[in-house]
């Protein structure tokens, strides 16, 4: 898993590759809240996920608990780009509901303004 | 007039979700080749062949030789050089007596809940799918002559639905989702419907574990020891095999989960398939392998673990239950036999290991049976002595099942996915020699999925305590 934090008109876009499951979870965990902890100004933040071919309930977990961070500065967390394996865990897991979700990443980004 | 069943050319769809021989495949919980021996029934045909490709010994161990469904199977291998018209022009002779042929993946959906029919016309039945898969049916020499050379459309050809049937191909995993879906949305009752149906349509399996607080919504078709977790919601349009716990929360509609399943807590089945760990996309075919057992998972071999455990504390505990009853029983047995009151015969059971083996049940004689020696016998549970002989020697159980009678059981013994002959079970527990089938159909299921050390222990109790009862109270019906 690798993941790469980039910022555009003020939105914190995070793309993410690889599988995000619970070998790779605090990895991202730490990456995430170091970027975050160093972008104040940041409210809004696009996870893009296009690049990720599987997560689990692990993986949903920590974007929850990332969510949850994000909403307290404020802001909110969009969802972009899921592959079809990944759409069928947020499915299952009753996940649509949670977050905003969006074909990719300049729609997410839109939507954040 | 015979049937014909030619399983052809292997398919790759059923491998998405485990299954290799697509006759195998369950179509509202119930293998597809079980519609068309229903139909076979139906249409008063008892001799049934099956050419076999792909999984012929795993369709074969499950057929046996038909007895099931009161037909008689017989079995031939397909060959590639052998086309399913050469299978059958080799010898037209057998055929003479009229023929329902099935080549490929055709479902005999019935479109009403009447019994079919065999209507006596001359003529010949046809359906055929582009892709090969096809149905004939004819009764008469004129027709099987026309079918066997191959005849293209004739004028006398007519359609299956004339018989209320319609032929519905099922080439694909969407295919086989929108079957189990049309068969749990009501049309079940059109066919010999596995476990309990109910008024609105739903079928209910044998040991269901099913709380107050789960919302169930018809109609939906539940397989045999499920275990559906509270406040969960299931249905409409469900079907879900045996063996399967769905967990808390989990809501499931229009959706399939096929038999030894886990769905977790908080899941929403909609509009997919779940098998074992395995999710899948009726609509594109996408399978997503899951390994994350919080979600789906394939759920073990129940309680495994702990039968060492129960072997070792039965076979103590059966040692200890015979140095007690030992001089006993020699005694009771030793009048009773002197004074003509009964005796120990030989039955013919299912031993460990699915083993035929013998038991000792001590049978009283014709006046004998109200008489206090024989009451007492049976309260000191001394008409079990002969069976801990058993239990010490490794044959049997401390506690398990009643023992199944070979062969009349042989069907029950086959369903059964752990079988524990014992001394003591709840036919014993019940203190009643009377055997309702479906009474000790359920206690069997029951105890494979529930069986343990309390469960054990209960069993015991229960025997003895309710025996002893029964010298006082005279409930003991024998």
């Amino acid at each position: 898993m690798a993941a790469t934090f980039q910022t555009r008109d003020r939105v914190g876009v995070v793309v993410v590759t690889g599988a995000l499951t619970s070998v790779s979870v605090d990895s991202f965990r730490e990456q995430f809240v170091g970027w975050w902890q160093s972008m104040p100004e940041i409210r809004y933040v696009v996870v893009d996920l296009s690049d990720v071919d599987f997560l689990d309930s692990s993986g949903l977990g920590l974007l929850i608990a990332l969510l949850k961070r994000v909403l307290e500065r404020g802001g909110d967390m969009k969802i972009a780009g899921l592959q079809k394996k990944v759409r069928m865990v947020f499915e299952i897991t009753r996940a649509f509901k949670v977050f905003d979700i969006f074909d990719n990443t300049n729609e997410a980004c839109k939507a954040c303004g | 007039m015979r049937t014909v069943l030619h399983v052809g050319a292997a398919r790759s769809w059923p491998a998405a979700f485990g299954f290799a021989p697509w006759p195998l495949v369950p179509l509202g919980n119930r293998p597809f080749l079980e519609y068309w021996f229903e139909l076979s029934v139906d249409l008063g045909v008892s001799e049934v062949y099956l050419v076999l490709d792909e999984g012929a010994e795993q369709i074969e161990t499950y057929a046996g030789d038909g007895s099931r469904w009161g037909l008689r199977l017989q079995y031939g291998f397909h060959r590639n050089d052998c086309t399913p018209l050469s299978f059958l022009q080799r010898n037209p002779e057998q055929w003479r007596d009229g023929l329902l042929f099935l080549s490929g993946p055709l479902f005999p959906r019935r479109l009403t809940d009447s019994r079919l029919l065999l209507p006596d016309v001359d003529g010949w039945y046809w359906h055929e799918e582009t892709n090969g898969s096809c149905c004939a049916m004819c009764r008469d020499a004129a027709s099987l002559d026309a079918l066997l050379a191959g005849a293209a459309a004739p004028a006398r050809t007519r359609s299956f639905q004339e018989l209320g049937l319609a032929l519905t191909p099922m080439e694909s995993v969407k295919n086989f989702f929108t079957l189990n879906l049309q068969l749990a949305g009501g049309e079940m009752s059109r066919y010999l419907a596995p476990g309990y149906g109910a008024a609105d349509g739903s079928c209910v399996g044998y040991n269901v574990i099913l709380p107050p607080s789960a919302e169930v919504a018809p109609s939906v078709i539940l397989g045999n020891d499920c275990s559906i977790g509270r406040l969960a919601s299931v249905g409409p349009c469900v079907v879900i095999g045996n063996h399967v716990r769905i967990d808390r929360q989990a809501r499931l509609d229009h959706c399939v989960v096929l038999a030894d399943t886990y769905v977790g807590q908080r899941v929403e089945l909609r509009e997919k398939i779940a098998a074992g760990n395995r999710l899948i996309d009726p609509e594109d075919g996408v399978v997503l392998e899951l390994e994350d057992t919080w979600l789906l998972a394939q759920m073990p071999p129940a309680g495994t673990s702990w039968d060492a455990y129960r072997a070792a504390a039965g076979w103590a505990m059966a040692l200890l239950i015979l140095c007690v009853q030992l001089a006993p029983f020699a005694i009771c047995y030793g009048v009773l036999r002197m004074r003509g009151r009964g005796r120990l015969e030989r039955r013919r059971v299912y031993g460990r290991r699915r083993r035929i083996g013998w038991l000792r049940v001590f049978r009283p004689s014709d006046g004998a049976r109200n008489s206090f020696l024989v009451r007492l016998f049976y309260a000191l549970g001394l008409d079990l002595t002969p069976r801990l002989f058993g239990a010490v020697a490794g044959r049997w159980w401390l506690c398990g099942h009643e023992p199944l009678r070979a062969p009349e059981d042989q069907a029950l013994r086959d369903e059964l996915t752990a079988y524990f002959p014992g001394v003591f079970s709840y036919a014993t527990a019940r203190n009643n020699d009377a055997r309702e089938p479906v009474v000790a159909d359920m206690e069997a299921r029951y105890y494979v999925r529930n069986r343990g050390v309390w469960e054990d222990l209960q069993i015991l109790r229960n025997t003895l305590t309710g025996r002893l009862r029964s010298v006082f109270t005279g409930e003991r019906n024998l």
